[in-house]
């Protein structure tokens, strides 16, 4: 369906003494491999006559073979591969010709250099050595056959047959025959044809062999999965899209793989709950567009798009967050194939709704196309534990005003000098600082992977299968995480038109006690004020049975407000995460010719979680009475996907190509949940919905349906313009009659100049490109109209009103948007930078925004705005070393954003996007930037001095101190592979710049008298610096640290306290990778096997947080900038063992 | 046209057949239950935002031993007071709103027990602001305009004159809302003497500024027969569903403690009350109180303002009692003590100041479970005074009344005022509008303001509109200022508090 090759190739300047192995040999493979896989089969019959159709008109003198056929090829649509060994800038030539046919031509050209040339298919002419002449009388003959896509096998000349370490080569005639005089009857053949690989071929004292060589799957770096799973060259891309081997996920042996491309990818921001293995990451490309809705890029696999709801959000009950998981993190690194990142709205436009937030497309591995049988094993284990610490004082211990309370959970007591005092055990024992008992608290996590898979076929049936067990123990005890998936892929054609894929891929996760975020009752939290001299061994012996069957929790403060036994917390306060997933995929494709077929395919991602909610009695701040509550939650969504895929693509002229794409897309989504609430127990600690004080439950629902028709069309003209278009119809459920249908268009166009123009040698790849897409998007489930539910409550229930004014006209969102790039490659690819600029405005954004309370709402849906996001990405890439033996390569990117709100609503300029936390709230405000924080600050006067009160403490303002804006204002990465021989090693560094962060966990610790800064002054007072008192007069009234502390910290923090900027750069991955030589394989049954050492997460370079990590996340919300007493981050380390047989 | 055929099941696909689209005659009661969990801020979150961070101090029923919690010192925290507002505006009224529309023409009675509500609800709204939107409230448009207090009250009236006359001529069989009634479970006669009774707290309101007009309704509130006794009480049923947010939140740590004027007078007046109202410190054994408005360092820095030092709720708050601890509404005792002042007015209240004074004592200790005679009569007899605290400011008795009724009127209305006080307990929404209104009973200083706009040693006298009602109302706000009278600050006396 798609035509064209790249011909890098041709202008290879560094080639390396050895064809087979090399680089450039690899190239060439794929250049043919592409051309065969996409077009040759039965475009070879369909132009096969057309070739010697082609007249070609020549007149040079002198001049040198490459750059005759560089004319050829720039005049015609005809593409040459070689290698550069065989034509060495000495060999000239000097033709005349006048409309000859192209192979007259060929012939002439190449006769006097010992070359020939073969065809492959209507495009692509090889330039092979001739045969020798005279060839000796051999000892070994053969045939080699090749195979095709349609599993037919052919034969063709110039097949290299050689005998690695000798200059003995020879390659195949017409027939495939070959022969070889050689002495040694055990050497091995190498036998090797582009796009073919290369065979290792033992003779065993054989005279006679027969070989079969089968074509080498798609190599993912020149072909792009697009919108809809259609496959594109990435010359003729005409946005920015960016790739990821799977090799490189499934290396950083991340559990959930979006973790995986941090650092690798220009324009991501991401944040992690860090809430313990497979917890959940928010991932942002190009700024956020949304202002109450998702921001969250679609995720696709296998051509179809997967749920990804996102299931972890900042809960103002909770005083924190609670991470239920998301989609993306289910699925299993080891099964994919690549990753293709389309940062931007036109790369996505095909995706319709939600693709104005880029798409994350992730192709999966199928099987094998040789007859041969893989199995792979593929065994990690990693070790983790925290990678940063909060600062402690280990000077003062438990008590308030200097004085020693053995109840007390603060630590503004006497100084800790070892004298003898009654602690809360009620043993008297020395008082002394216990440094490390926050950081013993944690053990060290582990995470074992096992995937096996097994990946066989040939040309007509691929089966692909894997297994991947995972088994996790977070740094917290009790917190585990085990998760099964199987993946079983099943691609067949059928006869020679009908080709079927089927996928069916099940996970099991389950997630055991994943600790929530946030301030009340949390281990964590308790860990981040626990007294300095209080022993965590003694904290262990955490309760006591009682008669009744009933426990008492020990704890220092009983019934503290916020805090409690942190032991009792990990193993009395339980909430527990199961998952079953079911993702299945069947496609059939009909071709009707080799340039025109149908798909169609169905695809379903089905999920059930359950979620269950365990808290024995005496758990302080339980809301419910009774003895000890419990809580499930059942949640089951479906996305059902059908669409249909018209794909057509000819040539017309000498310089034309087309593609077109049609189809038509029906997208179903349904959700619904129970949640069934014990509100207490009546038996003690006996968690089952029957042992319920007064049990309620409540029903959730959603369902949506879009309906799409779209086609594109791309255009290539000499194979350096492209030109694409593209429309898409949605008819979408969630809107009213009259605006449920919308339009939206994209175009692209990109010129290749180095195939346009004769540049400088230099220059060997140079692409402009620009786009422009409208993405139009509905809205959620039910906002048209109001509705009213009933609760339990009262005696016969409560109704609820809607609280939400409802807007029955709501038209779809758009967002627009404009991106150029610039693509260059220099030095046959040994520096490479690619470039994009974009810009987006989304407007008519459905929000939903706070009105005036009196009119009888919270809220009101309205369609407005205009949200712009405007920023570049830049990858660069460079081989500074690309010897046989050494390589280093590096890959570099960078990404900045600036968002603007260009406009709001008329009534509303600032709406705030969260409730307000008891830190922070964060505001969408007309003129700014999106995620503005604002805070409690000190009232200053006009000169900024702070102005105090009577009592010598800062006043302090309302919510209205801006203390920055939450989003980083570039991102950047670089990554080094570096390969000597067997061994690779690669290190990845990844640096956030700006983004303001809330620390109210460091609020906490300073109120707490727990946190380092409060040493300062400790036994004495100070005067606030550069304050004045409220008459203007100097102040001059001290406080104790105490005094200042609990006032600006604690709960209800004046977050200008304790505002940091998330500046940092970190040591993200470091890898050593030992691949065995080949020949000492080579009489096993195995055929590679790679050891590794994989660090992820290793330390910080650089960080402007004090002893915390600022990309910790408090859901997947648009609600960041706010650091919640979270785990500590973690760093990662261990092996990875890969065998493939 | 769509896809597949057609799109023609979208609006049935976009709707939530769980939800009902409409309300009907059907559900008016599941909605009138809702006005009134919500409209008494009686659920947990609501009850400790709506109510106790701001009115259970400033009432000083309550102090705050957790020094984040600054509404203690007068900081209006913006995030804790918008609930009350936003519950009121987008809960209460429009439901309740919409409960009257649906039984304007289908049912009189429960639209005049719902009538009777809407003051109720309000009242207490418009006393914390002063003008508030109330005409044009709960209409959907983008800019309310305020009324003035005046208008609301003399609304207030009206609406009691409609809704007493048609429950005077009901059928008294009928039982309007049913069991969705969690009061009084639709009983006419109960709601007619409810609506007496607050007719009687309303115009003893006015009484400053409107005297006449408070003679009026006052005398006309007690023709018609308001509360008489415990059995004419208005409490809310609780339940599994319908929690009592006092005990809830009281298990919450110690964010309050007894007030240490609470324990001035109670302990002055060994009132037999305090261990229904309070229980002993966990760490110090006593019923023990702490100043209102101290800072951190102040909490801090003494032993007896530790952890465990000071008494939380009594054991009927307790958070085991939550769901069969009835939520208080409205209390007999207090009919009683509005009938002595309003005799002390020289109003006709159908009995003498004395008589009705220690009637008012006698059914609250009758509510309170104290029934002894001889227990009660040694207090209304007592002449104990209130004491002078062994707390960390050695804080002075904070008043030198004595229960036993004097002979000159003021400090009768000064007796009247502070039985009144501690037999609201714990309603902290009305004790502060009478402390704000009456001047009585006297209490302890708030010892810091980290307000700058309202002094440590005054009684804050209204709550500031807030911010976000600016942010999205503010021209109508301007408005409301006006009518005011005065600046937008804690300081200024709202209309009938001249």
């Amino acid at each position: 369906m798609v035509k064209l090759i790249t011909f890098k190739c041709m202008e290879k300047k560094h080639a390396y003494q050895s064809f087979v192995g090399s680089r450039d040999l690899f190239r060439l493979l794929l250049v043919m491999k592409l051309t065969y896989l996409l077009t040759i089969c039965c475009i070879l019959q369909a132009y096969a006559n057309a070739y010697a159709q082609y007249h070609v008109s020549l007149d040079v003198r002198d001049a040198r073979i490459k750059d005759v056929l560089k004319e050829i090829q720039r005049s015609s649509a005809w593409r040459f591969v070689y290698h550069d060994d065989l034509l060495p800038d000495e060999s000239r030539v000097t033709i005349k010709a006048k409309d000859q046919p192209i192979t007259d031509v060929l012939t002439q050209v190449l006769k006097p250099s010992g070359l020939m040339h073969r065809q492959v298919n209507d495009r692509l002419i090889v330039i092979l050595p001739s045969p020798e002449d005279g060839v000796q009388d051999s000892l070994v003959r053969g045939r080699v056959r090749l195979r095709d896509a349609a599993g037919e096998l052919f034969t063709i000349a110039g097949v290299t047959v050689r005998v690695p370490g000798t200059a003995l080569a020879t390659s195949t005639a017409d027939d495939g025959s070959f022969s070889l005089r050689l002495a040694d009857t055990e050497a091995t053949l190498e036998i090797a044809y582009m796009g073919y690989g290369t065979r290792r071929e033992p003779l065993r004292n054989r005279t006679e062999i027969d070989v079969i060589l089968d074509p080498e799957t798609v190599q993912l770096e020149d072909v792009v999965i697009t919108a809809l799973g259609i496959p594109r060259e990435r010359r003729s891309l005409t946005y920015a899209a960016q790739t990821l081997a799977g090799e490189t996920l499934s290396n950083s042996r991340e559990t959930n793989i979006t973790s995986a491309l941090n650092g690798r990818i220009a324009g991501l921001t991401i944040n992690k709950t860090n809430a313990g293995p497979g917890s959940s990451n928010r991932i942002v490309f190009r700024g956020n567009r949304s202002i109450t809705g998702n921001n969250q890029p679609l995720i696709v696999v296998d051509g179809v798009r997967i749920d990804n709801t996102p299931k972890a959000f900042a809960d103002v009950a909770l005083f924190g967050a609670r991470d239920n998981g998301d989609g993306i993190s289910n699925i299993n690194p080891d099964d994919i194939a690549s990753i293709n990142v389309l940062t931007g709205p036109s790369a996505a436009a095909l995706y319709g709704s939600s693709a104005s937030n880029g798409a994350v497309i992730i192709t999966t591995k199928t099987g094998r196309k040789d007859r041969q049988t893989a199995i792979g094993i593929s065994s990690s284990y990693m070790w983790e534990s925290p990678m940063i610490y909060p600062r402690f004082q280990n000077v003062y211990g438990q008590g308030e005003g200097g004085l020693y309370s053995a109840q007390s959970d603060q630590s503004w007591g006497p100084a800790m000098d070892g004298q003898q005092l009654a602690d809360w055990t009620g043993e008297t024992r020395p008082f002394s600082p216990q440094p490390d008992n926050f950081r013993d608290f944690f053990r060290t996590g582990g995470e074992t992977i096992n995937t096996l898979t097994l990946s066989a076929g040939n040309e007509t049936l691929q089966t692909y299968l894997s297994y991947t067990n995972t088994y996790a123990n977070g740094i917290i005890d009790g917190n585990d995480f085990k998760r099964n998936n199987i993946n079983l892929r099943q691609t067949a054609r059928l006869g020679k038109k009908l080709v079927a894929d089927a996928k069916i891929n099940y996970i099991y996760e389950d997630v055991i006690n994943r600790q929530a975020t946030g301030e009340a009752n949390r281990a964590v939290s308790t860990l981040y004020r626990i007294p300095r001299n209080i022993d965590l061994a003694d904290a262990r012996d955490f309760e006591t049975l009682n008669d009744d069957g009933t426990l008492t929790q020990n704890y220092w403060r009983p019934g503290s407000p916020s805090m409690q036994n942190p032991y009792w917390s990990i193993y009395r306060n339980l909430y527990d995460r199961l998952r079953n997933r079911v993702m299945g995929m069947v496609s059939l494709k009909y071709e009707f010719t080799p340039t025109l077929s149908l798909q169609y395919r169905t695809s379903l991602d089905y999920y059930a979680d359950q979620v269950e909610e365990r808290n024995y009695n005496d758990t302080y701040w339980l809301l419910t009475p009774g003895k000890g509550n419990y809580v499930v939650g059942n949640e089951a969504s479906r996305l059902f996907i059908n669409d249909l895929l018209l794909s057509y693509s000819t040539r017309f002229g000498d310089h034309w190509g087309l593609n077109l794409n049609a189809g038509a897309i029906l997208e179903q989504y349904h959700s619904n949940g129970t949640r069934t609430n014990n509100n207490g127990l009546s038996i003690p600690n006996l968690f089952s919905l029957g042992n319920a004080l007064a049990s309620s439950s409540t029903s959730s629902l959603a369902r949506t349906e879009t309906q799409s028709l779209f086609a594109a069309a791309s255009v290539g003209y000499r194979d350096y313009i492209y030109l694409d278009v593209s429309m898409r119809n949605d008819w979408n459920s969630t809107l009213p009659a009259g605006n449920r249908s919308y339009f939206f268009p994209s175009f692209g166009a990109n010129v290749l100049w180095n195939e346009a123009l004769q540049l400088p040698e230099a220059i060997t790849f140079l692409k402009t490109r620009a786009s422009y897409a409208f993405v139009g998007n509905g809205t959620a489930f039910n906002m048209l109209k109001p509705s009213f539910s009933i609760v339990p409550g009262g005696t016969t229930g409560l109704l609820l009103i809607d609280r939400t004014m409802r807007n029955a006209d709501l038209k779809p969102e758009q967002t627009r948007s404009i991106e150029a790039g610039v693509d260059l490659g220099l030095w046959a690819d040994r520096f490479g930078l690619s470039a994009t600029f974009y810009k987006s405005n989304t407007v008519n954004q459905i929000l939903t925004i706070g009105v005036p309370n009196p009119s009888g709402y919270a809220f009101r849906v309205i369609n407005a705005g205009n949200i712009q996001n405007k920023g570049v990405e830049l990858q660069l890439h460079a081989a500074p070393v690309a010897g046989e033996h050494f390589r280093w390569r590096i890959d570099m990117q960078f990404g900045a954003n600036k968002n603007s709100i260009l406009e709001l609503d008329s009534l509303q300029k600032r709406p705030p996007l969260s409730s307000p936390d008891r830190i922070g709230v964060i505001v969408a405000e007309e003129g700014k930037g999106y995620g503005e924080l604002y805070t409690r600050g000190f009232v200053r006067n006009t000169s900024g001095q702070i102005i105090v009160g009577n009592n010598g403490l800062p006043l302090l303002t309302d919510m209205s101190f801006h203390a920055g804006n939450y989003n980083p204002k570039w991102t950047a990465g670089i990554s080094n592979a570096l390969d000597y021989g067997p061994l690779r090693l690669a290190f990845l560094i990844d640096m956030r710049k700006g983004g303001t962060v809330l620390s109210h966990t460091q609020a906490l610790m300073a109120a707490a008298g727990v946190a380092e800064r409060t040493l300062a002054n400790r036994e004495s007072t100070f005067v606030i610096p550069n304050s004045v008192r409220e008459d203007g007069s100097p102040n001059t009234l001290g406080v104790t640290p105490e005094a200042y502390w609990t006032h600006v910290g604690g709960s209800d923090p004046v977050g200008e306290a304790f505002l940091y900027q998330g500046t940092n750069a970190r040591l993200r991955e470091l890898s050593l990778g030992y691949t065995l030589p080949p020949a000492l394989l080579s009489e096993s049954f195995i055929k590679q096997a790679t050891l590794s050492l994989v660090g992820r997460n290793l330390f910080f370079l650089y960080n402007a947080a004090d002893g915390f990590d600022p990309e910790s996340a408090l859901g997947t919300g648009n609600n960041q900038g706010i650091e919640y007493t979270p785990m500590p981050s973690t760093r990662s380390y261990g092996l990875h063992l890969k065998i493939d047989f | 046209m769509g896809l597949w055929g057609c799109t023609a099941h979208f609006d049935k696909l976009n709707t939530n057949p769980m939800q009902l689209t409409e309300m009907t005659p059907a559900t008016v009661g599941n909605a009138f239950a809702r006005t009134q969990y919500e409209g008494l801020y009686s659920h947990p979150g609501l009850y400790q935002l709506a109510r106790n961070l701001f009115f259970d101090y400033y009432s000083q029923y309550f102090a705050v031993r957790d020094a984040g919690i600054r509404s203690d010192r007068y900081v209006i925290v913006q995030d804790w007071i918008i609930v009350q507002w936003n519950c009121m505006y987008t809960v209460t009224w429009p439901t309740l709103k919409l409960v009257l529309e649906t039984t304007a023409d289908t049912d009189s009675e429960a639209n005049a027990i719902a009538k009777i509500w809407k003051v109720f609800v309000f009242h207490s709204h418009t006393d914390f602001y002063g003008p508030v939107p109330y005409h044009e409230a709960g209409k959907g448009t983008t800019s309310i305009p305020y009324d003035s207090q005046r208008d609301i009250y003399y609304d207030f009236f009206t609406l009691l004159d409609e809704a007493v006359a048609t429950l005077s001529v009901a059928d008294p069989s009928r039982t309007p809302f049913g069991v969705n009634d969690m009061i009084y479970q639709g009983n006419i006669a109960q709601w007619r003497r409810f609506a007496n009774s607050l007719r009687l707290r309303l115009a003893m309101r006015i009484s400053a500024v409107e005297p006449e007009k408070a003679r009026q309704e006052a005398e006309k509130a007690v023709a018609a027969g308001v509360m008489e006794s415990n059995a004419h009480s208005a409490f809310m049923a609780t339940n599994a569903n319908v929690v009592h947010g006092l005990n809830v939140i009281s298990d919450w740590g110690e964010g309050f403690v007894m007030s240490a004027t609470m324990e001035s007078y109670l302990k002055g007046y060994s009132d037999p009350r305090m261990a229904e109202y309070f229980s002993r410190g966990v760490g110090s054994g006593e019923y023990r109180g702490i100043r209102n408005g101290l800072t951190g360092e102040q909490l801090n820095s003494s032993p007896k303002n530790a952890a465990g030092a000071a008494s939380n709720v009594g054991p009927r708050f307790h958070v085991s009692k939550q769901t069969d601890n009835p939520f208080f509404v409205m209390y007999a005792a207090e009919s009683y003590f509005l009938r002595a002042e309003g005799a002390l007015n020289g109003w006709n209240m159908g009995g003498t100041a004395a008589e009705l004074y220690e009637a008012g004592i006698r059914t609250s200790m009758e509510q309170w479970g104290i029934t002894d005679s001889e227990t009660v009569q040694n207090y209304i007899d007592g002449t104990g005074l209130p004491i002078a605290l062994d707390d960390y400011l050695e804080s002075p008795p904070v008043s030198d009344v004595p229960v036993k009724f004097a002979a000159d009127e003021a400090t009768r209305r000064q007796q009247v005022a502070t039985q009144k006080w501690l037999a609201l307990y714990p309603d902290g929404i009305e004790a502060w509008a009478e402390a704000r209104r009456t001047g009585y009973p006297e209490l302890y200083p708030v010892v810091n303001s980290d307000n700058p706009d309202m002094p440590a040693g005054q009684l804050i006298r209204r709550i500031p509109y807030v911010d976000y009602e600016k942010q999205t109302n503010g021209a109508a706000v301007v408005g409301g200022v006006e009518l005011l009278g005065g600046p937008d600050l804690p300081t200024t006396r709202v209309w009938w508090n001249p």
